[in-house]
Formats: structure tokens, C-alpha cells, sequence
């Protein structure tokens, strides 16, 4: 996301979400990391359908079928497992992003039960929290705890995706 | 009569073979140089989390909800859930619409080539 800058995105939801419901919550911060998503998930959607023979394409719809079928039913299918990666690489790469949390799901002690309507606890707000306006030893300790938790989460996510998608390329 | 032309005749050009060996270890050097200040840069990022977080996690941070300071058996599970669901969320309002938008420049006008470019001017 290089085009617009995280916090902007932020700005945007707070401005157009956070302010007319009058409180912070959860869904305007899934709202600003799907803005960022979006695009990251669009660009490899339209790379991976690019990689799949323009024959398969040609051989479908000479057997008859319409455009829509073929592209749902073979060129979608073929390209499945780049689909599948696309998603998973744009969800690690949203899940540390902090900036737009901050103006939109911020954070609260509670556990998330109101999703629409209450600030939401989350993970990058929360290390930047405790790290940043915390005098206390024991909080940074485990800011440095969560960070540990989220870096595993993002390299497994990361680490599988890069798996599962040599596998299937080698057969 | 063009081959005596210094800018054009190769000949001129050739500098000794000690030279070109130095200069390939020069670009060698540089480049291992550059690998390991990536690497090592990445490294040592992992090993400060790790060190600095290692000692903190265990099963009551995992599954208790964060609590202000002061109040034992604080953890991260609200934060773990609450990231969880924005994230999921965000998977759900932006995947449809991401991978229809994929779908349709190959099979599709200028206009909507254009679009999907301008879109991806922001990955």
C-alpha cells in the first residue's frame, strides 16, 4: 500500500464511519484494513488468472460453455491455490497494520463482544499501547510478549502459504 | 580508418586481466555485504522479539483479557480475539469484491483496464 499511506486510510473510516455512529468500534477498523486489502488482493487475483493458459480459456468456451462458466468453473478453479495465497499474504500483511486501528477500532480492556458498537481490543494497538504510554515494567513486558505472538502468527501464515504453493506447483 | 577511433575500437577498451579480477571480488565483496545486512537486519529483529518476549508468555497470558495495571493475571486473549475478528471482517468485505475486480480486466474493455490499474497504483 504505497499509494495512500495507512494512516490516511484511518483518517478516511474515522471521518466517514467512526464520527456519524458517534463511537469507536471494531467493524470500522475491519472497513479501513479491507480498503487496504483490497488492492493487494485485486493485483494478485488479476496475475494469477494471467498465468492460466489462454488455451484452457479457448477450449472451454469451444466446448460450449458460456463466459461466465469458464471463468468461474475453469480458469478460477486452475488458478485456485494462487487465489487461495493472494488472501492469505494480504491478511498477513493487514494484521500488523496499526495506524488505522488507531483512529478506528482503538482499544478497550473488555473482551470484543460488541463488534458494531464498542472499541475493540486488537493486537498492534495494544503493543503500541503498552510499549509507548506505559510507565510500568510488567506492561512493556508484555507488549514485548504480544509482539513475539503476532511476528509467530504473520511467519506461520507466511511460511504456509509459501508451502501449500510450491507443493502444488511441483506436481 | 573508424577502428582508430578510441570511442569505437574495442581494443583500446581492454584493461588487464588483474583489473577485471579485482573488480569481480569488488562486486563479490559488496553484494555478500548487502546479503547479510538484510539477513542479519531480519535476524536481529526476530531475536529481540523473541528474547524480549519469550519470557512473558504463558497460559494465562494466552487466556486472560487484558486488565489495568495493578490487577494480576493480565493476558492478551481479548486482543487475540478482537484482531481475529477485525481481520477475518476485513477478509470478508474485501475479498469478494477484490477477486471479482481481478477477474474482469483480462476479459474486458480499456476502461476497466484502466481501472483496475489505477486501483493497483495503491498496492
Amino acid at each position: 500500500m504505497m499509494g495512500i499511506p495507512s494512516v490516511i486510510v484511518g483518517l478516511f473510516v474515522y471521518i466517514i464511519l467512526v464520527v456519524p455512529m458517534g463511537t469507536f468500534s471494531g467493524f470500522a477498523g475491519a472497513v479501513a484494513l479491507a480498503i487496504i486489502m483490497f488492492p493487494l488482493v485485486m493485483r494478485t487475483t488479476e496475475d494469477m488468472l494471467g498465468m492460466v493458459p489462454y488455451t484452457l480459456r479457448e477450449s472451454a468456451l469451444a466446448l460450449g460453455m458460456t463466459r461466465a462458466r469458464t471463468t468461474i468453473c475453469i480458469v478460477a478453479r486452475a488458478a485456485k491455490n494462487g487465489l487461495l495465497t493472494g488472501i492469505l499474504l494480504g491478511l498477513a500483511r493487514v494484521s500488523g497494520e496499526t495506524a488505522p486501528l488507531l483512529f478506528t477500532a482503538l482499544f478497550s480492556d473488555s473482551w470484543p463482544t460488541e463488534f458494531f458498537s464498542q472499541p475493540t481490543a486488537n493486537m498492534p494497538v495494544l503493543i503500541t499501547e503498552y510499549a509507548t504510554n506505559s510507565p510500568f515494567e510488567e506492561m512493556h513486558a508484555a507488549g514485548w510478549g504480544a509482539a513475539l505472538i503476532i511476528t509467530l502468527v504473520v511467519l506461520l501464515i507466511n511460511i504456509f502459504t509459501r508451502i501449500v504453493f510450491r507443493t502444488r506447483h511441483a506436481k | 580508418m573508424q577502428m582508430n577511433n578510441p570511442k569505437t575500437d574495442l581494443r583500446t577498451k581492454r584493461r588487464s586481466l588483474r583489473f577485471r579480477k579485482w573488480k569481480d571480488k569488488l562486486v563479490r565483496l559488496f553484494s555478500i555485504f548487502s546479503i547479510t545486512l538484510v539477513v542479519g537486519g531480519m535476524a536481529w529483529i526476530l531475536l529481540t522479539v523473541i528474547s524480549h518476549g519469550v519470557g512473558v508468555i504463558d497460559f494465562k497470558f494466552l487466556t486472560q483479557p487484558s486488565k489495568p495495571y495493578g490487577i494480576p493475571d493480565s493476558g492478551i486473549a481479548n486482543a487475540l480475539i478482537g484482531t481475529l475478528l477485525i481481520t477475518l471482517g476485513a477478509a470478508v468485505l474485501s475479498v469478494p469484491p477484490a477477486i471479482a475486480g481481478g477477474i474482469y480486466p483480462p476479459n474486458s474493455e480499456n476502461t476497466a483496464k484502466s481501472a483496475t490499474s489505477f486501483a493497483s497504483l495503491q498496492t
